[in-house]
């Protein structure tokens, strides 16, 4: 296996921004961001969880994905062209990479996505297994402390290198080509402990599904503020709206997608004034549901990743974890 | 390839023709010709210039090979903008989209139609589907509710529809006027003054979700069983093609897996109904 040192993570980093724009955790406001490497002193791969999860570098908060021209009188020119930069994705955590593959199975399907899969396409994934995980965390009940795709290079914290795995040819190359790595002992990956968070998903779906009449989704509706935090920060949380803006000379518009969320208030209403989800607790459910059930359903994984970052930002301090396990202790 | 996948096809308005006085049933051409190649029951987004995009069912059956029609209230911003569009405007379409009515399933079988005010529109696809393929389908019935005589739609296919072999056409109003001697009542109650056979029969019903919740509850009575129930579910859509999630129900895409869903598979997805 190849080895990383430490002391030498900074000229790796300076030599990868020679063939790509380099995104990796940085230190921000005593918590840590993904942000565009400009000091590679900077960057750490040896922390807790990230504010934001890495979706936002496949799929933007706010993006054009279709202009049209009306000024010539015949014919109205559209543009809906994909857009990427190389980019390279350093330090994500199996949960992460997880939620990204999780994103896949939505936006690449056979109706993909092209910009999304554009971005996909250009990026370059290298992640660091977790060491240990934050008071929020959870991935070890969900099964996404593991990743076995998704990456092309995994780093293994061993001390004063990183061992490093292969995930992909493109990996490979990068490994091989580069002399930073230098030979070393095969590593073991980190096995994490120390979880205060635990959900048991034994027919977890089926089990959401049971209690979808109880009652105990209504103190939690009742608490929840509708802000939306949850979905702004949830790694596998992938709806958007969409708007059109029209230049002033009316000639020019613009159609954006922006991230949407369905605790937000008027995200099932239709024209005409009707809301199907008309109350906290129907989409506070629909979210937690989403992920724990529907998602399941669909694509056979279950839609949360456990990382914790809703638990973390919930300003009434809704746990989707004491959730699912009050229901669970209902029906026993 | 999805390259494409926001990128909206031109249509020219042809025609406008009133149904109500918020309704228009508007007709499309498309510049290369043809019709949009849908199976009834299926959907579109449709683009105002300037104002955005929103999903509309198509009321045209493919049948009807040389332009497509859509039946629209103005109830939102890209309905009233499209309300005002005139004869030669631009709009952008997306789509077909959705699953569609079961065209192949209901072959031999009999058909009632259900419709509350605004819901014949997109029943009148598979409606005159039927018409123009007459030899492949049984008895139908056409069963349509409004709240005044002024807010029925298609009034001018009703003629038609009745002379067809093997089609009765019942019509009702909550409140009648002056100029109304038909019926007056709610639209389940039209399946009591017809002799309505449940056997090989399947029952399509669009309107609002309260008239929706009664007639369901009228065909249990009649011995209709929930997988020959036939609906469209209404949701707020913004992509059509099972990204932006806000169709979701369950675990369904109301854009991809529906809008058509049989009373049975609706019943499974919680939130639905």
């Amino acid at each position: 296996m190849k080895r990383l040192f430490k002391e030498d993570v900074a000229s790796f980093v300076r030599e990868l921004k020679g063939s790509y724009k380099v995104a990796a955790p940085q230190e921000r406001d005593g918590e840590y961001a993904f942000d565009f490497v400009e000091d590679e002193d900077k960057v750490v791969l040896d922390y807790p969880s990230t504010i934001l999860p890495i979706k936002k570098f496949f799929f933007p908060p706010e993006e054009i994905i279709l202009e049209y021209d009306l000024s010539a009188e015949e014919e109205i020119k559209f543009k809906s062209e994909p857009k990427a930069d190389e980019i390279c994705i350093l330090g994500a955590h199996p949960c992460d990479i997880n939620a990204l593959l999780r994103f896949d199975m939505v936006y690449l399907d056979d109706k993909f996505d092209p910009f999304y899969k554009k971005r996909r396409e250009h990026a370059l994934i290298i992640g660091v297994y977790c060491t240990h995980p934050s008071e929020a965390c959870f991935c070890g009940s969900m099964g996404t402390d593991r990743v076995e795709d998704g990456y092309d290079l995994m780093l293994i914290d061993g001390g004063d290198e990183y061992g490093v795995e292969i995930g992909s040819e493109k990996g490979d190359r990068i490994v091989n080509s580069m002399e930073i790595f230098k030979d070393g002992k095969d590593m073991e990956r980190p096995k994490l402990e120390g979880f205060i968070r635990e959900v048991e998903t034994k027919d977890l779906p089926e089990l959401m599904l049971e209690k979808y009449e109880s009652d105990l989704w209504n103190d939690f509706g009742e608490k929840c503020l509708g802000c939306g935090k949850c979905v702004l920060v949830c790694p596998t949380c992938f709806c958007y709206n969409v708007v059109d803006d029209i230049g002033l000379d009316g000639k020019n518009g613009e159609r954006k997608r922006i991230w949407d969320g369905c605790v937000l208030t008027d995200f099932t209403l239709v024209a005409g004034g009707l809301n199907f989800r008309n109350d906290r607790t129907s989409r506070l459910k629909q979210r937690i549901l989403h992920k724990f059930s529907y998602f399941d359903d669909k694509y056979g994984v279950s839609g949360c990743t456990g990382c914790g970052r809703c638990i973390n930002v919930c300003p009434a301090d809704i746990d989707c974890t004491r959730i699912v396990g009050l229901l669970r202790s209902e029906s026993k | 390839m999805n390259e494409g996948l926001y990128l909206p096809r031109i249509a020219v308005l042809k025609d406008k023709r009133a149904e109500t006085p918020d309704t228009i049933t508007f007709t499309f051409e498309l510049p290369e010709g043809g019709n949009l190649n849908n199976i009834p029951g299926q959907c579109l987004q449709l683009t105002v210039f300037g104002y955005g995009e929103a999903p509309i069912s198509i009321t045209s059956s493919p049948t009807q090979k040389d332009c497509f029609q859509l039946c629209v209230r103005d109830v939102g911003n890209v309905t009233k903008a499209l309300h005002k569009l005139e004869i030669g405007d631009k709009v952008g379409v997306r789509g077909p989209w959705g699953n569609g009515f079961p065209i192949e399933g209901l072959k031999g079988k009999n058909a009632v139609f259900i419709a509350g005010g605004l819901g014949l529109a997109p029943l009148r696809s598979l409606i005159n589907y039927i018409v123009d393929n007459r030899r492949d389908y049984g008895k139908v019935w056409v069963l349509s509710g409004a709240r005044t005589p002024k807010d029925h739609l298609f009034k001018w296919e009703w003629d038609r529809w009745s002379k067809i072999d093997r089609f009765e056409v019942l019509t009702t109003v909550d409140r009648g006027d002056d100029t109304w001697t038909g019926n007056v009542g709610v639209v389940g109650s039209l399946l009591y003054k017809t002799d309505i056979q449940v056997e090989n029969t399947m029952v399509f019903i669009c309107g609002p979700p309260i008239m929706f919740r009664f007639v369901t509850m009228d065909l249990a009575k009649l011995g209709f069983k929930d997988d020959m129930i036939v609906s469209t579910l209404e949701r707020h859509m913004k992509c059509g093609v099972g990204k932006c999630g806000h169709c979701n129900v369950g675990s369904k895409y109301v854009c991809m897996d529906g809008p058509v869903f049989t009373y049975a598979e609706m019943k499974k997805q919680p939130g639905a109904l």
